[in-house]
């Protein structure tokens, strides 16, 4: 009864640090329930891209000896089996064909068998470019090689066997070419290191018919599969799914008793996706936390701010009699209605801005993990409403006397010097993790193939939560030290504030070192979150269109199919079209190197630096422009991998023989190049090996100027319009991609993550607690001390002298703030990025820093400053009779 | 008292009401008076009678709501303090953040002094009232009576012609009542200025020869023997 009192009494005479209290709460609640959310939502979009990326979930290899009818029969009766079929492979002893009169012949090749119906049962494994989409089919690189089309004749080697002629149907491309010919139960590490080169797809019947004399005398070279579809409905994170599916296979295999070995492709995928999930986890540890401990830190803060009001009245309580106990209980009803009252308006802040940030859809993966979020979220809520009420609470009833609940200042006394050696030793540690993180070889999140466990390098997550922590704790102590001992620089520095009395304003700030310190710190650590996730989601960003535009080329790209002869001189039709500001063609070309066969691009060094938005980070040994230059004047100059530098023991200006294919005769000739320079990425370019020349010398040498793709610029303009009117003008063989559908579909499952809804949450975040921070905060605490006001008036102060005494302290905290705030930020993003750099695909060269959201940030910290104290000195106008009233 | 010599306080007519409409209170209603220089005034009363809000309107604290007051010798109401007007409160009003000494030369750096000489007259009036041992300690470290002999003291530093003392000793014990007083009535001696002093204890009115009562917001200016 007497705590509902209480309450009532609070909320009708002193509802300012009751309602701050359940604002901070609710602002904790609202960022830990709609990033929770959210997180959770991104690892079900990640679970189920994973899931949609694999074409055959599973291949059944059929063991030796086995029956693979059986194991068909069985992989069908298993409950999760939604479809099986059967798939033959078979090694060809070589390809040929005989065209324009001439007769390309290949290496060793695979011949796959594939029933009725294969395609549409698993519709992304193979793409068709050109003719019929089943019958014989031929790979686009072996087409490429076989210089054959639909129509042509080809003749497929038999080991042992005379070659026999069929003819192509069609050529497609083999979209999912690595895990089609994976080697079943290989550990990981030993599967082939690339998909065969030449491959030829028949129906499963005509296989029988070639292969199955071979099978009799060499078993070696035919082996059986099923490929299965399975049911998707699984759990929605990547880690319980992962294990779901492994579980699952497991199981099949038991039942088949040895009979078939799973190819989990979709366990892999998922399995890959682990670490995405982990790494999301991560983001949401270092993104989402810290704004949840500075929402705590400012509540504390507000808390505070009815400290003084509260210690007296405990004071008259316990002098009246009042138990230790009940005071505890008064504190914790405080605590428990400030702390319900924050709960509710937090989830509801954090389902409003869920669906303002990331639609209905993200906001929670299922009922079960939304409501595990936000019931976590509340249980914080209640935490910090509980430490900022009850434990102050219960700790003045423990220990204060009326008198000493008197006193408001306390003799000025710089911070002890052990907190200097404590920060001091946080941030060498944070130094320490971050070299060890940018030496090579380290990686936050390991998640092995075909291993279950998922490892991270917990060490590294120290280096931004030592930085934290240090950097705190050297503004706090900094701040404290500077007030003690630099009040006559103050005095100074606000003279031209406030003519004579700068002396007393600086002593007044000087002495009340405690609370501007604690001030400073609240403003640079708000400041410092905008700071820090502004530019780390920027970098993000930034780095995402770095790795549309590698895999796109440029805003629209067309891609010319195998075997096409399309010249350089088609750029100038496509730069008519409206929307188009330029076109770039590149080359496109297999070369030997050594038996190594890899992707040439042959490009104009001139232009290509600006067409294709080449970065510096692409090259090693220089910039993007630099190394251009290095190529344009080597007309036969080539810039190779830094694996093939490694592998053939490259020195600059060596000379490297390539095998190209001439386009007239259609044989691999030998072209000589001089390695000039190391190319890590290029638009187009597939992530391991590939070479970069001068298009002018690969056409001279092969006779052959053919482009194979052109990277289009719109300067602006939609790209997916442009793509829409280039597509009618490049015809129905070639591929026409735009930026924007490639963003979406590009680069690793951490795409999932909604960057731009996340920036608009952090950085809302990020204001309103700059904002309390700089703001609230400052307004409640002059508040409290709104008597010293009411004296200066009393005492004759003029409303400029007076605004000297309240702009001194709101200048103090917000530019301290400030500036603290953006040396941490800057320290801290970049440690994140240095520790989260698996995130980023490819890696950063630089961070991209957002000037216009930290000038926005800065407004906000400045605006909430200034208000603060224009609130504050209207409010102190107001009350001058009251004020003195009350003392 | 100087007969013809311009009023310190003229008050005509003068009310103050607080709130609107029904709410409306009257705390004060057509009072009329002067204050001239060299006088000493005890205004007594009951609690709510009114005292502290006469007392806020000479000091220039507050403006009435109806009839006319007026600062003839001391110049228009913004200039009153804190050269004209010295201020006395029931608590000791004192910033917490800053020392005695600075406390004290707060109003004279308010006015324009230059620091080091608002320090020298500060600590000149703490030591006139014995109190230049307490000069850097922090309020909070001084008890109730000698916080309000700072708060003298900080009226002392600017030597004003008249002094307003709003129930100075409402919250001292008897003694350190008793000591308190006689510092403000050495002060007002040692500056020549005149002392209005509002208090609800009999004794406190004894010691003044024009003694003023007020009751329910009516003033009585009539000197008893």
């Amino acid at each position: 009864m007497i705590a509902l009192l209480w309450l009532r009494g609070l909320v009708t005479r002193e509802p300012g640090p009751l309602a701050g209290v359940a604002a901070g709460t609710a602002a904790a609640v609202a960022l830990l329930g709609s990033l929770g959310a959210f997180f959770t939502a991104s690892e079900a979009t990640m679970t189920a891209r994973s899931i949609a990326r694999v074409s055959v979930d599973w291949q059944m290899e059929v063991q030796p000896g086995a029956s693979s009818s059986t194991v068909l029969d069985t992989v069908r009766g298993f409950p999760q089996t939604r479809a099986a079929l059967p798939v033959a492979f078979a090694s060809s002893s070589g390809l040929s064909a005989s065209t324009q009169g001439a007769v390309q012949t290949t290496g060793s090749g695979a011949v796959v068998g594939l029933p009725y119906g294969y395609t549409r049962t698993f519709p992304g494994q193979l793409r068709p470019l050109v003719g019929a989409p089943e019958g014989v089919l031929v790979a686009q690189q072996t087409a490429s090689n076989l210089h054959v089309a639909p129509g042509d004749a080809i003749n497929v080697g038999r080991t042992g066997l005379p070659a026999v002629s069929t003819r192509v149907d069609g050529v497609v491309d083999l979209r999912q070419a690595d895990s089609l010919f994976q080697k079943v139960g290989a550990l990981a590490g030993s599967q082939p290191t690339a998909p065969p080169d030449n491959v030829v797809l028949v129906p499963l019947s005509t296989w029988h018919q070639l292969f199955d004399p071979v099978l009799a005398a060499r078993p070696d070279l035919v082996h059986e599969q099923v490929h299965v579809r399975l049911s998707h409905n699984l759990p929605t994170t990547p880690v319980d799914a992962y294990d779901s599916v492994t579980g699952e296979a497991r199981n099949l295999e038991a039942r088949l008793a040895g009979a078939g070995r799973v190819g989990d492709n979709l366990g892999a995928a998922l399995g890959a996706a682990r670490g995405d999930a982990l790494y999301a986890q991560l983001l949401f540890f270092f993104l989402g936390l810290p704004g949840v401990a500075i929402a705590g830190l400012v509540t504390l803060d507000v808390a505070r701010t009815g400290g003084e009001r509260r210690r007296r009245e405990q004071a008259l309580l316990r002098a009246r009699g009042t138990a230790l106990g009940q005071l505890l209980r008064l504190g914790l009803a405080e605590a428990a209605a400030a702390g319900l009252a924050g709960v509710v308006a937090g989830l509801a802040a954090a389902f409003v801005v869920g669906r303002l940030a990331f639609g209905s859809s993200s906001f929670g993966a299922d009922p079960r993990s939304t409501l595990l979020d936000l019931g976590l979220a509340s249980l914080v809520g209640l935490g910090i409403a509980t430490l900022a009420l009850a434990v102050p609470a219960w700790r003045d009833a423990r220990s204060l006397t009326v008198a000493t609940a008197a006193r408001r200042v306390r003799r000025g006394r710089a911070a002890p010097a052990v907190v200097l050696v404590i920060a001091a030793l946080f941030l060498a540690g944070a130094a320490i993790v971050y070299t060890l993180v940018q030496r090579s070889g380290y990686e936050l999140v390991l998640a092995p193939e075909g291993v279950p466990a998922v490892s991270i390098t917990y060490w590294a997550l120290l280096g931004p939560l030592f930085l934290w922590l240090g950097a705190a704790l050297l503004v706090w102590w900094l701040g404290r030290v500077l007030l003690v001992h630099g009040r006559g620089a103050l005095g100074t520095l606000l003279a031209p504030l406030a003519g004579p009395l700068a002396g007393a304003v600086a002593g007044s700030l000087s002495r009340q070192h405690r609370l501007l310190a604690r001030a400073v710190l609240l403003v640079a650590l708000a400041g410092s979150f905008g700071v820090a996730t502004s530019v780390f989601n920027s970098t993000y960003a930034q780095q995402s269109e770095v790795d549309a535009r590698l895999t796109n080329g440029g805003d629209v790209t067309i891609t010319e199919p195998p075997g096409a002869a399309v010249p350089p001189s088609f750029s100038a039709r496509l730069a008519a079209i409206p929307g188009v500001a330029g076109v770039e063609p590149l080359q496109h070309r297999f070369a030997y190197v050594g038996s190594d066969l890899q992707d040439l691009y042959g490009v104009r060094p001139s232009t290509v630096v600006g067409a294709a938005k080449l970065q510096d980070a692409y090259f090693s040994g220089g910039g993007a422009a630099q190394i251009m230059a290095r190529l344009s004047s080597q007309p036969d100059g080539i810039l190779v991998s830094a694996e093939t530098v490694k592998d053939f023991q490259l020195q600059p200006g060596d000379r490297l023989t390539l095998r190209l294919r001439d386009g007239r005769s259609g044989d691999l000739v030998p072209v000589s190049f001089r390695y000039v320079g190391v190319v890590k990425e290029f638009p187009t370019a597939p992530r391991d090996s590939f070479l970069v020349a001068n298009a002018a010398y690969v056409a001279k040498a092969t006779s052959n100027d053919a482009v194979g793709s052109f990277l289009v610029d719109t300067n602006g303009a939609p790209p997916a319009a442009v793509a829409a009117r280039v597509r009618s003008a490049a015809g129905p063989s070639a591929t026409v991609t735009d930026i924007g559908s490639t963003r979406r579909i590009v680069g690793s499952s951490l795409t999932a993550l909604d960057l731009g809804g996340l920036t608009r949450l952090e950085l809302g975040f990020a204001l309103v607690l700059a904002a309390a921070g700089a703001g609230v905060v400052p307004a409640l605490a002059l508040a409290e001390r709104r008597h010293r006001f009411t004296v200066l008036q009393a005492l004759g102060a003029r409303s400029g002298q007076l605004a000297a005494f309240i702009g001194a302290e709101a200048f103090l905290i917000t530019a301290a703030g400030i500036l603290s705030g953006a040396l941490i930020g800057a320290a801290l993003v970049e440690v994140l990025v240095a520790v989260l750099t698996g995130v980023f695909d490819p890696p950063p060269a630089a961070l991209a820093v957002p000037w216009r959201q930290l000038l926005g940030i800065t407004g906000v910290l400045l605006a909430a400053a200034l208000g603060a104290a224009a609130w504050t000195l209207a409010a102190s106008k107001r009350s001058t009779i009251d004020g003195l009233r009350t003392g | 008292m100087t007969a013809g010599a311009a009023p310190l306080v003229l008050c005509q007519g003068v009310g103050r009401n607080y709130g609107r409409g029904d709410r409306q209170l009257t705390a004060l209603h057509d009072v009329s008076c002067s204050i001239q220089a060299g006088d000493r005034i005890a205004i007594s009363g009951r609690s709510g009678s009114g005292k502290s809000t006469l007392a806020h309107l000479m000091a220039g604290l507050d403006e009435p709501t109806s009839g006319v007051l007026s600062w003839p010798a001391l110049g228009r109401r913004e200039e009153l303090r804190p050269g004209c007007i010295g201020v006395v409160f029931q608590s000791p009003s004192l910033l917490h953040e800053l020392t005695v000494a600075e406390n004290v030369a707060l109003p004279l750096e308010i006015a324009g002094a230059e620091p080091s000489r608002a320090r020298e007259r500060a600590l000149e009036a703490l030591a006139a009232l014995d109190l230049e041992s307490l000069a850097e300690q922090l309020p909070d470290e001084l008890s109730g009576g000698q916080s309000q002999r700072v708060a003298v003291a900080r009226v002392l530093a600017t030597g004003p012609p008249l002094v307003i003392a709003d129930e100075p000793t409402g919250q001292l014990d008897h003694t350190t009542a008793e000591r308190m007083l006689d510092v403000l009535d050495k002060t007002c001696r040692a500056l020549g200025a005149a002392l209005v002093l509002t208090t609800h204890d009999a004794r406190v009115t004894a010691r003044y020869d024009r003694r003023w009562r007020i009751a329910d917001g009516a003033l009585e200016t009539g000197e008893r023997s």
